[in-house]
């Protein structure tokens, strides 16, 4: 029962329905699936129409008749400057206008003119705007002029003159054609091995890599760098491999070990080591995207537990040394692969999986497409090393990619669908959904109740209206009552008659139900008046509450009578439960409304959330009471049915089985297909199937039907088993190395791609990459073994005149540490840095332990720390890392925590006995972070630091830190030789 | 690939060096630092990316300040009278329903009084009756559309010339294609309260595949202290004399280090680099620190989130920050669906804090070289949404086919207005101006051809405004 008494409450209620209004969010998704897109002018298209209006404007092949002469000035370069753009050679909607005959023949909407009818001409319709649907051209409408000279044209029957340059003609999508000579680029061609370059200096290499380099720099009149100290090497190598220094021991050991054998002992032992795998895994996690959640989602923001799972994939992946073409095979359709290892497979099509998701950001088809184009873009700039989205609109315009290609593997990817892999028996994932809908289910019940409760007695709470009123009124006439007493002997309660007070004398109201109060309290009527008022003001009160009451009443039923179906076996879900066909199908409702100045009033009294408040922030009003208020109203059994509910909730959440674990995966859609060219990348303009097969130009003859299911897995073999696959591996591994690619655009090989600058050697390294069976491993072992590899990274005046970017590697490239071989280091340093391998993310701005390849990657909020030194944006298929020395990077290093705190602990770890920081400590902390000892000068250097420091009477320890942390800012820390 | 060519001016490092060391304010520096004998190698915008650049052509604009209303700023409640929406007000609109995102009704009369203005006698409503004080220096665009109904397309096409997110976002090409003129800060800052991002998060300031380091800086402007502003500006352990005994000791390490490994210009940004993060300590908490403004000033710009970002914008441009953002909120604040009166209490907020910004540029001599912006992601109906979520209909839905736009400032031709929307200010018809035509424009004003500002990536040029864009010549001085 509720406590009637405490608030002051006398009169019961009537009763009714106590249904709560229905909560209406507005939604983000929209629902027209008839959207314009406003379509892309191609620019080849217009560069030819420009030509073609160059050529135009000089005919100069004899008088023109009048009526040439007024297609030639008027319509011609009418034509060309407003349609060539979409319709010549692209022919969008299947429509040119270069001839007359095209003109009249038309597109999918039938022909544009009827030679002497204007009226019934599609192309008159589109320019004047008479049509229903088209609007042409794109932007700006004719002026009236140019629209009149189209239709005295077509009035007149269309005259075509002869024209001195015929309009250019070039295959249409459908006609795309490949040349011999496209089939015979460079990089499509089948993997040979070259020959070995002669060179003049055979003392130099140690490898095959060495002769292509050699010659090649023989060839440019320059000479090799000399060979770079033993420190040097270690400190490279192990970053390189590993992403962390070597130890003091380590360098010792690898200085004092005098054998031949040791440089390659230590690629080895670095090779085995299971920090390899974090270092190398991550430079491909760039590539892959890889990312944790999302910007939008059922809820906002969209998170994928189970991500890392992906993650420790890639890098276990690299540790075994998996065969590079099954690795490939098990990202696109691990699934699919009939292996003993499938289950762990499953894990890798988190290469698909964890791409961007749109959800309902945009209307379902238009967030599809751009879905399915973030994983053929992934795909084929990180397998392929093409550019093959550039096709998503046209045919591409520099590779013999045809706009059909990219539709071809749309297909592939709209047969393929979202589906999370349980890791436990069908038993415990059923037990664990089953008992979250139980948990829910309750929340909700709880939830509902309160609300109940909450209208109920804002309702009761409206029937004392005039009270607060009065109790008001009398407040202002005499100040130096006291409101407490007031509301004690008018029988309502004190804090609420406090609300009251403050409405009640606010300067300002958003409703006019007010006024006569606000005249009264100017002019100061009588105690009558101000009852009169306050009684027809809760009159008005109580009949708001009902007037909303009963629209509520009707748009339930509305809501109610119009939720959407959906049909669980088409359904479509993507991760987070987010249902492909769920659109906003309140926005397509028209609901019962009130009069908004009523509205308001119930809003101020009675109201849940604010809904005219667009920063939606929970707000109620002042008769709706939440929280303790609430809850200290309830009495008797309704307080015990809370209690009882609540108990049970908090039984039930103990109970909680774990949640089990799963990969993000993907499978094959029940219902595979061919996809539909969307026309000019509009998924509202469907033009023929393009069937799935593989990249035309890429197959040898004609391209097989990739139909089998969804035809990934036969994709997932094609383009492992391809050429290009080879080659695109082989340069990302070289780059990793070097700081540059033998092809310096690692995502692009097609003609704007930069040409590689050692062609031979990328052909030898491809070469004996699928020799090996694609052992990355041992391909790295090869290069690490060169001579090429172990070059001092030292200036040379004349070499850097001759080739200033080392695009012939005159030398080593000095290189900047990226983000987590930074952090790592100074943690590892430190002593701090944890060695475990792999598990769930961490949040990096919180620890300071584990390998920052395990911190979180979020695409909504992407770590401080990594962003700061150019991690890569993980929407984007990253392919190399861009590297930037800005002053922020420095307040890093000056005043961030983690390198304030790590100088500390590194403190307490080298402090000998006593405070003193003799040379040996020096050298101590030499070794530890730039892996050398100290020179004399540096020794005095650390030493004076440490005596100005000590006039300044700090803490011993204190200094010391100051003293590191200024180490670990240093250049010969920071970059790599 | 296009990139502003720097022209050469001779500083030798020991020059800069010194100017360094002795404490050579650092405003203007930045010019020299760019100019450096370093720009003769080829590795130099690697080393020095912020460098300032000199433009395509002679820029009537230096910097820009982006007001942002998201959620989408009523047209005809604002910049755009309608007499015959006031005159067709409960009736259906003729030549029948134009589709937006939701379900809406007949037409609906703005609540609001518009006058004329100025010299120019340009109508504005009451809402925006102080920063109308300045129409004769606005340019109020209201034939702008854009692509889709849906605020995050929206937002992204609007900040970054795209519909989904991944493309480089407007600040990030104008750092990318001039540089910032002050090191001390970064050159592109973005505005917006502690809460949460605008909608369509940080994508909206992302440098996407330019260089990080044309990304957009976020400030929390409802924060008040600069520890909370700039993340690690602020040393909590160590005196200001003893971080500068720190960085005597590092220079003389770098220095041996770099005697050893002669003309790397990655070394050598580096040490500039620290030198300045040394100098930005002070700087920066100084622009932020509001404070330092006269109680007046503050009292002026009112008490909002809103009014904190117009006068930090304005400090920031004072000190030579090329581009700064400032968003109205979190989320999408001028989203009224529902009642349009919200936007009375919007502008409450938002109109005495950009007129007095607009009067404080003029005031600090800044009008002349600064472009300031304002506008939305789109408009909103003139007819009423009447959809599922509105209980009571008296808002408007969002109108991607025509919405109002307004510029000041730098190279502006100020009392004038550009296109028309039809009848009722639901269609632009007349000049219609696309995103990209206001992208085209914003970057002419800053002396760079859209054109040619152009990034390769992933196989082919990227521009700011794709394949389209015009200049709008009609709103140029």
């Amino acid at each position: 029962m509720i406590m009637i008494q405490r608030l002051g409450l006398s009169q019961p209620p009537g009763t009714g329905s106590n249904r709560t209004p229905p909560r209406l969010r507005p939604g983000n998704r929209a629902t027209d699936p008839e959207r314009p897109v406003r379509q892309r002018a191609c620019c080849l298209g217009l560069m030819l129409a420009m030509l073609f209006l160059g050529a135009t404007a000089a005919p100069g092949a004899g008088p023109l008749a009048e009526s040439d002469d007024f297609f030639e000035l008027r319509i011609r370069p009418l034509l060309v400057a407003k349609c060539h753009s979409c319709h010549s050679e692209t022919a969008s909607s299947g429509l040119k206008v270069n001839s007359r005959q095209a003109l009249i023949q038309g597109g999918t909407l039938g022909p544009a003119i009827v030679p002497g009818k204007p009226a019934e001409s599609l192309l008159i319709q589109a320019v004047d705007h008479t049509h229903s649907r088209l609007r042409m051209p794109l932007g700006e409408k004719l002026p009236p002029q140019q629209i009149a000279d189209l239709v005295r044209w077509v009035e007149t029957g269309a005259p075509w003159p002869q024209s001195p340059v015929e309009a250019p003609s070039k295959p249409s999508a459908r006609e795309f054609a490949i040349t011999e000579q496209d089939r015979r680029y460079w990089a499509f061609r089948p993997v040979r091995r070259p020959a070995l370059p002669a060179v003049q200096d055979a003392g130099w290499p140690r490898t095959a890599i060495d002769r292509f380099i050699l010659a090649r720099l023989e060839n440019a009149g320059l000479r090799p760098s000399p060979q770079a100290g033993r420190r040097e090497l270690i400190r490279r190598l192990s970053y390189n491999l590993t992403g962390l220094p070597p130890t003091p021991a380590e360098v010792d050991a690898f200085v004092q070990d005098r054998s031949p054998q040791a440089w390659s002992r230590l690629v080895d032992r670095l090779l085995e080591s299971p920090h390899y795998g974090e270092r190398w895994g991550r430079y491909w996690l760039d590539v892959a995207r890889y990312a944790e959640d999302d910007l939008y989602g059922p809820a906002g923001n969209s998170r994928y537990p189970n991500a890392w799972r992906y993650r420790d994939w890639v890098i276990q992946a690299f540790n075994r040394d998996m065969p590079y073409d099954l690795f490939v095979k098990a990202q696109i359709a691990g699934d699919l692969l009939q292996r003993d290892d499938r289950e762990e497979l499953l894990a890798a099509t988190g290469f698909l999986s964890l791409g961007v998701w749109y959800y309902g950001a945009v209307q379902a088809p238009q967030a599809r497409a751009d879905e399915r184009f973030d994983r053929i873009d992934a795909l084929t700039r990180g397998f392929l090393g093409l550019t093959v989205g550039c096709a998503r609109c046209h045919d591409h315009k520099y590779d013999p990619i045809a706009f059909n290609d990219y539709w071809a593997l749309d297909g592939i990817m709209a047969s393929t669908v979202y589906r999370e892999y349980p890791l436990a028996p069908e038993e415990t994932v059923k037990t664990y959904k089953e008992h979250s809908r139980k948990v829910k289910a309750l929340e909700d019940s709880i939830k509902e109740f309160l609300d109940k409760q909450s209208v109920q007695l804002s309702e009761m709470l409206a029937w004392k209206t005039s009270r607060y009123l009065l109790a008001t009124w009398k407040s202002l006439q005499d100040p130096n009552l006291s409101r407490a007493q007031l509301a004690r002997s008018e029988d309502i309660d004190p804090e609420l008659l406090e609300a009251w007070f403050t409405y009640l004398t606010a300067e300002e109201k958003p409703h006019p139900y007010l006024q006569g109060w606000d005249n009264l309290r100017a002019r100061g009527g009588s105690l009558q008046e101000a009852t009169r008022i306050a009684e027809e003001f809760q009159a008005l009160a109580l009949e708001v509450f009902a007037e909303k009451k009963a629209a509520d009443e009707k748009n339930h039923i509305i809501l109610e009578s119009n939720k959407p179906k959906v049909d669980p076996e088409t359904a479509v879900y993507l991760p987070n439960g987010f249902l492909v066909e769920d659109i906003c199908h309140i926005c397509e409702l028209t609901l019962e409304p009130i009069p908004r100045e009523k509205y308001i009033l119930w809003l101020d009294l009675f109201g849940a959330t604010d809904l005219t408040n667009s920063f939606m922030k929970e707000d109620y009003g002042l008769f709706r009471l939440q929280g303790d208020k609430l809850e200290g109203a309830l009495e008797g059994e309704w307080k015990t049915y809370l209690t009882t509910l609540r108990s049970r909730l908090e039984r039930l959440k103990k109970s909680s089985p774990p949640a089990y674990a799963y990969f993000h995966g993907m499978a094959d859609s029940p219902r595979p297909g061919d996809s539909r060219i969307h026309v000019r990348g509009n998924p509202y303009d469907l033009g023929e199937t393009s069937p799935r097969r593989f990249p035309t130009v890429l197959n040898n003859g004609r391209p097989q039907p990739l139909d089998q299911g969804s035809g990934r897995l036969q994709l997932a073999e094609a383009i492992a088993g391809h050429p290009l696959s080879a080659r695109v591996m082989v340069n990302r591994l070289w780059q990793n190395h070097f700081g540059q690619g033998i092809v310096r655009t690692p995502g692009n090989f097609g003609r704007l791609g930069s040409p590689p600058t050692h062609p031979e050697l990328l052909e030898y390294l491809a070469h004996r990459f699928i020799q090996s069976n694609y052992s990355g491993k041992a391909l790295h072992r090869e290069i690490l073994l060169s001579a090429t590899y172990r070059q001092s990274s030292r200036h040379q005046e004349a070499a850097a005149a001759k080739d200033p970017e080392n695009r012939l590697l005159w030398r080593a490239n000095r290189r900047r540490l990226d983000a987590e071989a930074l952090r790592d280091s100074i943690l590892a340093i430190a002593g701090t840095l944890s060695p475990n391998l792999g598990g769930t993310s961490v949040d990096l701005s919180k620890d300071a332990r584990r390998r920052s390849v395990y911190g979180q990657v979020n695409r909504s909020k992407l770590d401080g720390m990594l962003a700061l030194f150019d991690f890569p944006d993980p929407s984007l298929s990253s392919q190399q890392r861009a590297v930037t020395n800005v002053p922020s990077q420095k307040l890093f290093f000056l005043n961030s925590k983690l390198v304030w705190d790590q100088a500390g602990i590194l403190a307490e770890r080298v402090r000998g006995k006593g405070d003193r920081l003799d040379g040996r400590a020096v050298d101590r902390v030499y070794q530890l972070i730039f892996g050398r000892q100290a020179t004399r000068e540096e020794r005095q250097l650390a030493l004076n630091f440490m005596e100005t420091a000590q006039e300044e009477n700090h803490q011993p320890t204190d200094r010391l830190r100051q003293y590191l942390q200024t180490l670990l800012s240093s250049n010969e820390f920071l970059f790599v030789d | 690939m296009s990139i502003p060519k720097s022209s050469e001016l001779a500083v030798s490092r020991r020059d800069l060096l010194r100017m360094l060391g002795g404490g050579f304010g650092l405003y203007g520096y930045a010019s020299l630092l760019g100019n450096s004998r370093l720009g003769a190698s080829p590795l130099n915008r690697s080393t020095d990316p912020l460098a300032v650049k000199a433009p395509h052509f002679p820029a009537r604009a230096r910097r820009v300040i982006f007001l942002f209303m998201n959620g989408g700023l009523s047209q005809v409640d604002t910049f755009d009278p309608k007499p015959r929406l006031t005159r067709h007000d409960g009736q259906p609109m003729p030549g029948g329903y134009v589709k937006t995102e939701r379900r809406t009704g007949n037409l609906m009369r703005s609540p609001f009084r518009f006058k004329r203005y100025g010299q120019s006698g340009i109508e504005v409503s009451e809402l925006f009756s102080e920063t109308a004080a300045h129409i004769d220096d606005i340019c109020v665009i209201r034939s702008m559309h854009t692509e889709v109904p849906n605020h995050p397309p929206g937002m992204f096409l609007m900040n970054c010339g795209h519909q989904q997110p991944g493309r480089p976002s407007l600040g990030s090409w104008l750092t990318y294609g001039l540089g910032t003129e002050n090191r001390n800060l970064p050159g592109f800052m973005v505005l917006c309260p502690s809460g949460g991002p605008p909608t369509g998060g940080v994508p909206l300031w992302n440098s996407a595949f330019l260089p990080a380091v044309y990304q957009g800086t976020r400030i929390p402007n409802d924060q008040t202290t600069p520890e909370t502003l700039i993340h690690d500006i602020r040393n909590s352990h160590l005196t200001r004399r003893q971080q500068r005994r720190q960085l005597d000791l590092l220079d003389r390490l770098n220095h041996f280090h770099r005697r050893q490994r002669p003309a790397d210009p990655q070394l050598e940004g580096s040490i500039h680099s620290m030198e300045i993060a040394y100098r930005m300590q002070v700087e920066a908490p100084e622009v932020f620190d509001l404070s330092k403004e006269n109680p007046a000033t503050l009292e002026r710009y009112g008490q909002s989130d809103f009014a904190r970002g117009c006068l930090m914008a304005l400090r920031l441009v004072e000190r030579g920050v090329r581009v700064v953002q400032v968003y109205f909120g979190t989320g999408q604040p001028w989203d009224s669906h529902y009642d349009i009166m919200a936007h009375q209490r919007l502008a409450r907020e938002a109109d005495p804090a950009m007129a007095n910004l607009l009067q404080d540029l003029k005031d600090r001599g800044l009008f002349e070289d600064t472009l300031v912006i304002c506008g939305s992601e789109f408009g909103r109906t003139p007819v009423v949404e009447t959809s599922g979520g509105s209980v009571v209909q008296n808002g408007r839905d969002h109108n991607h086919w025509g919405f109002s736009v307004w510029l000041a400032g730098a190279g502006v031709r100020g009392g004038t207005t550009c296109g028309s929307t039809d009848d009722f200010g639901f269609k632009a018809v007349e000049n219609k101006v696309h995103v990209h035509d206001l992208h085209a424009t914003v970057l002419h004003l800053l002396g760079l051809d859209h054109e040619k500002l152009t990034y390769r990536y992933s196989g082919r040029d990227f521009r700011l405004t794709d394949v389209h864009g015009r200049v709008i010549r009609e709103a140029l001085a």
